[in-house]
């Protein structure tokens, strides 16, 4: 445990180590406006699936600094999921994740990039028909290696990126206990959903992410994107989460060089 | 050439893979293995359905429809007892549901019925009568729209308090979220809408304010008096009962047991409130507390906390989700039933239809 916890913070401070040290020849804000649709399936749930859709929209700040590659990225979705008539409203935040690459290989079509990633994930569920007054959540923070490929076919311009967590922290609802004597109030929600962090690899978590963005090099403001995303979390009370999305990606402003 | 349409195809095939994948559900119901009751040493006496007169094979079909996750996803486990004996059992979701708690929610109210009748053999309560005054001075003191409620009054939910159960919205909502600081005062403080015996209002405010009464009156927590005089008495052992963050026993629900200890009040009721041939609650108390007091609907009755079903001449013990126990003394048959506790509205297991279901195994009995 405590020798996950000192990766995770290496890690870490890789990253922001990374971003300090970098220096900025190429920005670029993109905001991302996406419909995706969920399953979930969470054994505190009995081990239903719900599926369903969310709206979401993320901002991604990328930086080309030097050959090294740097992004933050922040997300905001809201939707809901049924399952046997039954509505479950799904919300999720994420309010940073951290990447920063290495060009690994270049050929002139294609840039291969590595490095770490850390993300921050919030998401927070009520089932009024099934859970009554119930709030159920996962948070989780992880880390692990991100590949990125850039290239061109023609006129076409590619991204293709996977990741996928090595370590990670993970906040559940602690018990199986079918009380619910805690309150709705913003600040009791938020103790909750950092409350009983677990550090681990993949014996509690996994995490695999994989996007493909397309965008027409001349018409480099508008981009569009598929995501792939996955959450399983292998303690109990056990929960898997499936995310595919397509997003439409706008750059704001102009490109800074 | 070659190489780079292999590469293409394997990704392609590979994004066509991924793009198509799904989770799938688990089954929420596991096969029904057997009926035949599981000797645990909990004091339950057990037999067989032919033994008892039931129609075993048809039995067998009850039960295999309950475990039919089409027909019903929410049940956990039914339990059928004649003559005082289990004669089958099965659980649903997990044989672990056997010994583990659950919620029984609202069959809270009826095990406090019960306790209303002790408190009154025992002296606690003098009458039932009696206005709530008598036995909670300081807190009507400063109300005193509530102190011609009488106990009575509370037993059949017409003390005429404005009081709602709804989990948003309602007094229960905020009770379970423990944000009054206590709960006795809380319920005091609404307001009448009613004059008392006037109106029924299914409500978790009546039992909570018996509950005040018994604890006020026992010197102790109503749970730890009901362990002394009933649980112990009975071989319920296997419970928890939650307490208010006032230290105040709840009394609307908040008991967490299994069937087959659940089984254990419905048992003594039938059988007139003897339990393993002792004599242990006072019968005449049972009689009226099972007697058509208040009509709910054109189905249900409603003695004191306890449910009857005036056309099958059926008593019910009924808890939110979908927890029952069904006394029919017709055929000296009981029968339990469990749920997932917290559904709402349609999604939950109504009283008729666990009715249907035990119509069906009266049918089968000899």
């Amino acid at each position: 445990m405590r020798s996950h916890l000192g990766l995770f913070l290496i890690v870490s401070l890789l990253l922001i180590s990374g971003m300090g040290f970098a220096q900025e020849l190429q920005t670029r804000s993109v905001i991302s406006i996406g419909t995706q649709f969920f399953q979930l399936k969470d054994q505190k749930n009995y081990g239903l699936v719900f599926n369903g859709g969310n709206i979401s929209v993320e901002y991604t700040l990328q930086k080309l600094t030097g050959q090294n590659f740097f992004r933050y990225d922040a997300a905001f979705g809201l939707g809901a999921g049924f399952s046997k008539g039954i509505a479950g409203i799904n919300l999720h935040l994420k309010p940073a994740g951290f990447s920063y690459l290495f060009p690994l290989v270049s050929n002139g079509k294609a840039v291969l990039y590595i490095g770490p990633y850390l993300t921050m994930n919030y998401f927070f569920q009520m089932y009024p028909e099934l859970q009554s007054g119930h709030a159920l959540w996962f948070t989780f923070y992880d880390a692990g290696p991100r590949f990125m490929v850039d290239t061109r076919l023609k006129d076409q311009a590619f991204r293709v990126q996977f990741a996928n967590s090595l370590i990670g922290m993970v906040s559940r609802p602690t018990e199986m206990n079918e009380t619910y004597f805690y309150t709705l109030i913003f600040f009791n929600q938020v103790e909750k959903v950092h409350s009983n962090f677990k550090v681990g690899s993949f014996g509690l978590l996994n995490h695999p992410d994989f996007e493909l963005e397309w965008r027409q090099i001349g018409n480099s403001n508008k981009s569009l994107a598929y995501q792939l995303e996955y959450f399983c979390f292998n303690t109990e009370p056990r929960l898997q989460y499936l995310v595919h999305a397509i997003s439409f990606c706008i750059m704001l402003g102009k490109e800074n060089k | 050439m070659k190489t780079w349409n292999l590469q293409f195809k394997i990704l392609l095939l590979s994004l066509l893979t991924i793009t198509i994948s799904c989770l799938q559900p688990d089954p929420l119901n596991q096969e029904l293995k057997s009926i035949q009751p599981v000797h645990i040493e909990d004091g339950l006496s057990i037999s067989s359905p032919n033994a008892e007169k039931i129609d075993s094979a048809a039995l067998v079909d009850i039960y295999r429809d309950l475990h039919d996750e089409n027909l019903y996803w929410q049940f956990r486990s039914m339990l059928v007892f004649r003559n005082g004996k289990l004669v089958a059992e099965s659980y649903m979701k997990d044989d672990a549901d056997r010994t583990a708690r659950h919620l029984i929610w609202s069959c809270t109210k009826q095990v406090l019925g019960v306790l209303a009748g002790m408190a009154l053999e025992e002296g606690l309560i003098e009458s039932i009568d009696d206005p709530i005054a008598n036995y909670l001075p300081e807190e009507t003191g400063r109300h005193p729209d509530k102190q011609n409620i009488t106990l009575r009054n509370l037993l059949t939910m017409q003390s005429g308090i404005d009081y709602s159960n709804d989990g948003a919205t309602g007094q229960t909502d905020k009770v379970l979220r423990q944000i009054p600081d206590d709960i006795t005062y809380f319920i005091l403080s609404r307001p009448m809408y009613a004059e008392p015996g006037t109106d029924f209002l299914y409500k978790d405010g009546d039992p909570q304010l018996v509950s005040a009464i018994i604890q006020s009156r026992a010197g102790k927590p109503t749970d730890a008096w009901a362990d002394e005089v009933l649980f112990s008495q009975i071989g319920f052992r296997n419970y928890s009962w939650t307490r208010y963050r006032d230290g105040t026993t709840l009394g609307g629900f908040g008991l967490e047991t299994t069937p087959r200890e659940l089984a254990k009040f419905a048992l003594c009721v039938a059988d007139s409130g003897r339990y393993n041939g002792k004599q242990v609650i006072d019968p005449d108390w049972l009689k009226l507390m099972t007697s058509e007091i208040v009509v709910s609907d054109e189905d249900f009755s409603f003695g004191f906390y306890w449910w009857i079903n005036p056309a099958r001449n059926t008593q019910l013990m009924w808890g939110h989700g979908g927890q029952f126990a069904f006394i029919v003394p017709s055929k000296n048959l009981v029968v339990i039933m469990t749920s997932i506790p917290n559904t709402q509205g349609d999604h939950q297991i109504h009283g008729l239809d666990g009715l249907e279901i035990v119509d069906r195994i009266i049918n089968i009995c000899l």
